[in-house]
Parts: structure tokens; sequence; C-alpha cells
């Protein structure tokens, strides 16, 4: 069977991104830093001017191996196309498209810097206060296609790269003492109210359950080897506890057919064990491991149950790959 | 040959980083324009006039030959 | 000889003597016939021409007062044929009527300056930088450059560009950008167009009243021109006279004339007068004692205060008025006309108006705003893209040094009362929203 486990290109897509999010992260403060014109004797101005030119640099480096992996990797099935136009992608098409946007204002940002001197004070200062939309396109871009998402280690990232912009834009409206005080206080509230927007948009959104299904995450067609077949579904189930064993018990809410069987013994010596059955047909037995998620392999192919809600009725994500038996 | 620092001051716009680099030679006045001292370039200043020419966001900086005579 | 009728300064129509630059008889635009009645037709140009204007001594008349031979001479240079010739008749400066005057009365004396330049320089190009809002100027332009393509007198065709109304559209690099088409403010020089002007080629750029003098010049040679002045400043110039004398104009003098002269020619002063603008924005104020026997050579003004004539303005302050006041309106006007280009200009000139302004108006705690002048005009010197930041400290510190005594008493006790009256001199633009 062709295909098999996400390729190294699917996790230097993830592992680019992560890391070009921290970047636009210290790009932007440092920006805003600069605006601000704080410095010590030791952390003179033109350190951080040169570290925020240098680091956007390094950021729109990072995005290209991130966008090329992306869509050389055959596992995403993302083309070039998906790359430069922001609307109507194949994987879940809002969320990407503010990737593909957050980048072309990057590059137009780097180019009329670059040009600087050429086309004028103005053009430059107008391209260069929509840079200010860069990162919180790709934060929402992150949130929104993200499959490690709702990993514990994303999650803080995330929040400490939005607190971390937050207050700097807040340090900066506070300080701008040549505008007039409304306009700063409204300016300061609707900074706050855009986080928390954020904040609520992304409880309800990305770190909640079924989010896979509802950004638009669509089934690849079925096309010859080598494309391995993805599953990703919402499933709806129940958990309960007896004589030691926690059984959690799914159904697939596109193909009713599909249960999906979690054992999981309380005692640490037990191992958890998935039995996936469609019909009469098993099509899956095999040893789990129990974390914040469920995973384990079956034959060539990968199984993820991602779950929340309890503590007796639960709903989540099944994503299944590479495997043959499954779709 | 001796060098100094000049100025194209209808590029510059008063960010500073140069005179952070290079106080030797460069002081800002009241509202942040550079005040360049003509006097060449010593050798061991040359490194930092070139970071100070690269640090100008405006590449309104440079570095050229002084005429002798 | 007739009296000729020319607008004046302040628009009211003026008497005026003739002499050399603008002739007798007509009032009006003089007519191509009535020209070469006059005055014959002029030599062709050539080398030879370098060599009389060397020995005539002309400086130019624009302001800068620079030898105009050896700015010919140095176009020539650089000519491969292709120089292009510039009749600088901006007059952007707003006390000074002169050169639009000229062009309005003596159209063909100034037109014969460019071709003399063109064949002298082998330029292939003529243009004339007329200041927009100037329309009998241009009405007078336009009507002999018809005549003289009828009669076919012009070997090359001369084209007019609008300059803007603005101080700096009369500075050179601004001038050059303006005929080519873009905007006209100062380019950061080198280099100069004598080298490098309109379209890279070499461009020579001559006040309208200098390429006046040149074209008599090559009629009646050197000895001739330097028959009226002095040694150091031979031939004659026009003067655009205002402020409190009876009748404010433009008149024509010989250079040595002295300020007092100038100044009866245009029927003496109408009220006792303190002190003296003397050659424009740029220029110097002088004591009114000082003035009056104060000839008008390049050596003699010098000497007091670095004076110079300048393009010619002699502006007199009436002593009930305040000097302070008026270069507060001066160095307002000033700051506003920078071309925007350089920070040292825009905002050194703006706090250096606001200073001027609190000392104008005496209020509390002016005495700062001394010390602060003192250290903003030697911040602000030769910092800028273009002369105009200098030309406006130059003024600023002839101002506090002519009107000292006005200082000190604006600093003790408060504005003089001069500052209250209504002003007797040309208005400054822009300055009537502000008092």
């Amino acid at each position: 069977m062709s295909g098999g486990a996400p390729s190294p290109l699917w996790f230097a897509t993830r592992g680019a991104g992560t890391i070009s999010l921290l970047l636009l992260t210290a790009v932007t403060v440092l920006g805003i830093t600069g605006a601000v014109g704080w410095r010590t004797p030791l952390w003179p101005r033109f350190v951080t001017a040169t570290l925020h030119r240098n680091l956007s640099l390094l950021a729109v480096a990072l995005l290209v191996v991130h966008i090329a992996t992306a869509v050389v990797d055959p596992f995403a099935h993302l083309g070039w196309r998906d790359a430069v136009v922001p609307v109507g992608g194949s994987y879940r098409p809002v969320w990407l498209g503010l990737g593909v946007l957050a980048v072309e204002l990057l590059l137009a940002v780097a180019i009329t810097s670059m040009l600087r001197a050429q086309l004028g004070h103005r053009a430059w200062r107008l391209v260069h206060w929509l840079s200010y939309l860069c990162w919180p396109l790709a934060l929402v871009h992150g949130l929104g296609t993200g499959s490690d998402a709702r990993e514990p280690w994303s999650v803080m990232l995330d929040a400490a790269c939005a607190g971390a912009v937050l207050c700097a834009v807040l340090w900066r409206v506070a300080g701008a003492r040549r505008v007039w005080l409304p306009v700063r206080t409204w300016m300061a509230t609707s900074t706050l109210m855009g986080g928390l927007v954020l904040g609520a948009w992304a409880m309800n959104g990305p770190l909640s359950t079924g989010w896979a299904a509802r950004a638009g995450t669509t089934l690849p067609a079925a096309s010859a080897a080598p494309t391995p077949a993805v599953l990703r579904d919402t499933v709806d189930g129940t958990v309960a506890t007896r004589d030691g064993v926690t059984v959690i018990a799914l159904r697939d809410r596109r193909d009713p057919s599909l249960l999906v069987v979690i054992d999981s013994p309380t005692s640490p010596s037990g191992a958890p064990q998935i039995r996936i059955t469609r019909g009469a047909t098993t099509v899956c037995a095999a040893a789990a491991t129990v974390g914040a998620a469920i995973d384990a392999a079956c034959g060539t192919g990968r199984v993820h149950v991602d779950l929340s809600g309890g503590p007796a009725v639960v709903t989540g994500d099944l994503v299944a790959w590479g495997g043959a038996p499954l779709p | 040959m001796s060098q100094r620092v000049r100025v194209d001051i209808i590029r510059c716009d008063g960010h500073g980083y140069c005179a952070e680099i290079l106080p030797e030679r460069i002081t800002l006045d009241d509202w942040g324009y550079p005040m360049l001292d003509a006097t060449p370039l010593t050798r061991d200043l040359l490194p930092l006039a070139r970071r100070a020419v690269n640090a100008c966001p405006l590449v309104a900086l440079r570095i050229e030959p002084v005429d002798e005579g | 000889m007739s009296a000729l009728a020319v607008a004046g300064v302040a628009g009211e129509q003026i008497p005026l003597d003739a002499q050399r630059l603008l002739g007798d008889g007509t009032g009006g635009a003089e007519s191509l016939d009535s020209h070469l009645a006059r005055l014959g037709r002029r030599p062709a140009g050539g080398p030879w021409f370098l060599a009389e204007l060397e020995r005539s001594g002309l400086r130019g008349r624009g302001g800068a007062g620079f030898p105009t031979a050896r700015k010919w001479a140095a176009v020539r240079e650089n000519s491969l044929g292709d120089a292009v010739v510039v009749v600088n008749a901006s007059e952007g400066e707003p006390w000074s009527a002169k050169d639009r005057t000229l062009i309005s009365l003596r159209p063909h004396l100034v037109l014969d300056g460019a071709m003399l330049a063109a064949e002298t320089l082998a330029a292939r190009d003529v243009v004339v930088y007329l200041g927009a809002p100037f329309r009998a100027a241009r009405h007078a332009l336009r009507h002999a450059l018809r005549e003289r393509r009828r009669a076919g007198v012009d070997p090359i065709r001369v084209r007019i560009v609008s300059a803007p109304h603005a101080y700096v559209a009369g500075e050179e690099s601004a001038l050059v950008r303006r005929v080519e088409g873009g905007p006209a403010r100062p380019r950061a020089v080198p280099p100069r167009p004598f080298e490098s002007g309109v379209g890279g080629r070499p461009t020579l750029v001559q006040n309208t009243e200098t390429m006046a003098h040149a074209a008599l010049v090559a009629r009646f040679g050197a000895g001739w021109f330097r028959s009226m002045g002095t040694e150091t400043s031979p031939g004659t110039a026009l003067l655009t006279v205002s402020g409190a004398v009876v009748r404010p104009g433009v008149v024509e003098v010989p250079l040595g004339t002295t300020v007092g002269e100038a100044v009866s020619r245009c029927g003496g002063v109408s009220v006792p007068v303190q002190a003296v603008l003397l050659g424009g924005y740029f220029g110097t104020w002088i004591r009114a004692d000082v003035a009056r026997d104060l000839p008008l050579d390049a050596a003699a003004l010098q000497a007091v205060d670095g004076a110079s004539l300048g393009c010619g303005i002699v502006a007199a302050l009436p002593a009930a008025g305040c000097g302070l006041v008026e270069t507060a309106r001066i160095a307002a006007y000033l700051a506003g006309q920078s071309a925007g280009q350089c920070g040292p200009c825009v905002h050194g000139l703006a706090a250096i108006s606001a200073a001027l302004w609190r000392l104008a108006d005496g209020e509390p705690g002016c005495a700062e705003d001394v010390a602060l002048l003192q250290r903003w005009t030697g911040m602000v010197r030769g910092r800028g893209g273009c002369r105009h930041p200098d030309g406006a400290v130059r003024h600023v510190l002839s101002a506090l040094r002519c009107f000292a005594a006005d200082v000190e008493h604006h600093v003790r006790s408060g504005a003089c009362d001069g500052a209250n009256r209504a002003s007797m001199m040309p208005p400054v633009p822009g300055a009537a929203g502000r008092r």
C-alpha cells in the first residue's frame, strides 16, 4: 500500500511555521519597541532596529521553508495555487488563506522597506502600517490550520506570543502622550477587546473538538496510489468505567457503521486497547497509547482520536491515515 | 587616502542610529538630525563607520574620500 | 526724459525715471521695431563675448552676485553644443518686482541677452522660467516672441516654463528640476547646473536683469558699461524700493548710489524711518543713519554686517514700527517656504520662527528665546540641502543685531508700541492670519 506516516516534510512545515510565528512575534514587539524609542545604555535604538530588520528577513526565509514543504508534501494535498491565492483552497480554505495573506503582506513590507529611499516616506509608511496585520493573521492561521493547535505546548506558545504583542501594543498606546486621551483609551480598549475576541474564538474554535471538520478539512478524492488515504471524522460517544476498566465507545457521525471502542484498564499494569469495526468487520485491533489524545498503529496506518467533553458523554475527532483498511 | 562620513540630508529621516554607533563623529541636533564632524576617520573608526552606514534604514549615510588640498 | 508708469509693488501706478535698462519714451512693453530703432541690432555671440563680459565686471543680479563671465565660461567649457540657457524670471522674492517689470517693459532686451548666451555657450535650448502669477509679463513676453518669430531674429525657439510662486522655486537646482518637468524643489547638489543641469546638459541659470545688462554690454562694450557704477560694482542696478517711502516701486540707479539717494528717487521717506532691509528676505537689516549714506557697492556693503545688494530690495521700516515683528513675519514665511526635504531646515526654521514670535510679542520669559535663537541659528546654518536655511538664519541674526535695543526692551518690559501698529511694510505672504 502506498503512503505511510506523515513525512518529514509535514513536520518541517509545522516546525517552520511555529518558529516563523515566534519570529514574527519578536519582530512585531521589536517594531513597537523601536517606534516607542525605548533604549538603555546597553541596548541602543539601533540594536532594536537592526534586530527587527534581521529577524524579519529570517522569518521570511523560514516562511519559504514552511510554504515549500507544505506544497511539496503529498500528505497535505496542497498545490502552488493554494500558496499564492488566499481563497478557495482545498484544505481549511479560510484559515489557510489568512496565512497566504500574511505572507503576501510580509513580502510587500520587506520589498518596500528595501526600496524605501526610492519610494518615499509616505508610501513606505502606509505599507508598514499594514504590517501590523501580519502577526494576527499568522496567529489565527496557525490556530486554524495547525494540527498541533490543541497540544499544550502549542496553546502556551500561542498565548505567550499573543500576550507579548498585546502588552507591547498597550505599552505603545500608553506612551503616546501626544495623542488625545480619549483616542488612546479607545485604542487600548479595542486592543484588549481584540485580545478577548481572539481568545474566545480560539476556545470555541480551534481549541475545541470538531474543529477539523468545521474548518473545512476536505477528504481527498479517491485517486490512484500513491496518495495515502486520510480519514478525518467527528465521533460521538460515551465513557463508562466498569470492573476497573474505562470503556470509551464512539460512533462515527459520517459513517454510523464505523465504531471505535477503547478499553483502558485503570491499573497501570494493563495496556489500553483500541478496536475499530465497520459493521461486522473488524478494521483494526491494536494497542493504544492514551494521553491527551489516543493514538494507535493499525497495520501500516496510524489512528488518532481527540476527545473533549465528559465525564459521561464525549465528542471528538477521529483521524486515520496511511493504512489500507480504514476508508 | 583619508575618508570621512557624509550624510544626504534630504534622504535622512532622523532615526539617529548613526549617532549611536559612531558618536566620535556624529552627534544629533535638537530635532534628532545628525551633525557630522568632517575630521577624517581613523583606522579604528572605519569598521564602526561602515556599521553606521549599514544601520541607516534610508541609506542616507556614506563614507567618502576627503579631497586633500 | 518722459516719465514711465509702471505697476509698483503695492499695485499702484508710479512714475519712473528712464535709464539704461528701462529705456525711455514708451509706456508698456517695447515693440521690436522700437527696440531696434533705439539700440540697433545685437551682435552675434561667441567666445569674443566672454572676454568682453569679463572686462565689464558684470555680476549676477539674482542675489548671489556671482561674476557673470565666469559662470558663462564654466557652462561653455562643459557644453558639447547641447547647453541650455534659462532666464530666471521666477522672482519668488515677495518684495521684489524688478524682473517682471523689466520683462513687461523691455522684453526684447532680455531676449537679446538670452540669445547672446545661447550663441556664446553653444546652446540649443532657451527657456524663460517665469513666475506663474505674472500675467502682464507673460503677455509682454509672448507678444515679443511672436514679433521675433515673424522677424526671424532668433536662431533658437524660446520656451516659457511656469515657475510656482514659491521662495525656493528660483533656487537653481529647483529650477532645473521644474524645467525638466518635476517639482520645483532643490536637489542634493553636486553636480551643479553648469556641469549637469536640465536633462543632464550644462545649463546656464541667469537672472533676468543680468541678461538685459549683457545684451547692452554686447552692443556698447565693457568700457561703456563701466562708465557708471564703481570699481568693484560697475554698471547700474534695478532696485525695488518699498515700505515707508512716498512712491514705492522699481528704480534703476548707478551702483555706488547711496541707499538714501535711491530712496529720494522714490520721493523720499513718508515718515521717519529707523532701519532698512537690504537685499531681500535673505538680506540684512541696516540702521537708517548708517543706510542713508551707505553706497550700494559690494565692498562698502560687505563692510556693514556682511550686507549685499541681493536682488535689489530696499525696504524702509518706519521708526514707529517694530523690526522684531517684521522679522518674525518674514521668518515664519521662510519657515513655511521650506521645501520640506531636510529635517534641520523644517524643524529648525519652525523653532526659530516660534521663538522669534515669542520675542516679538514680548512674552514673559522670552530672554530664554534669545538664547535659543542663538543656539538654533548656529545649529541650522549649513545643514540644509540648499542655502534656504542659511539665508533665513542670516536675516534673523542681522535683525537681532540691528534691533538689539528692541530685543532688550522686549525682554525686560514686553512688546513695544510699534508691535501693535498696522505695518507700513509690504505684506508678507501668509502673514495675514497671524498679525
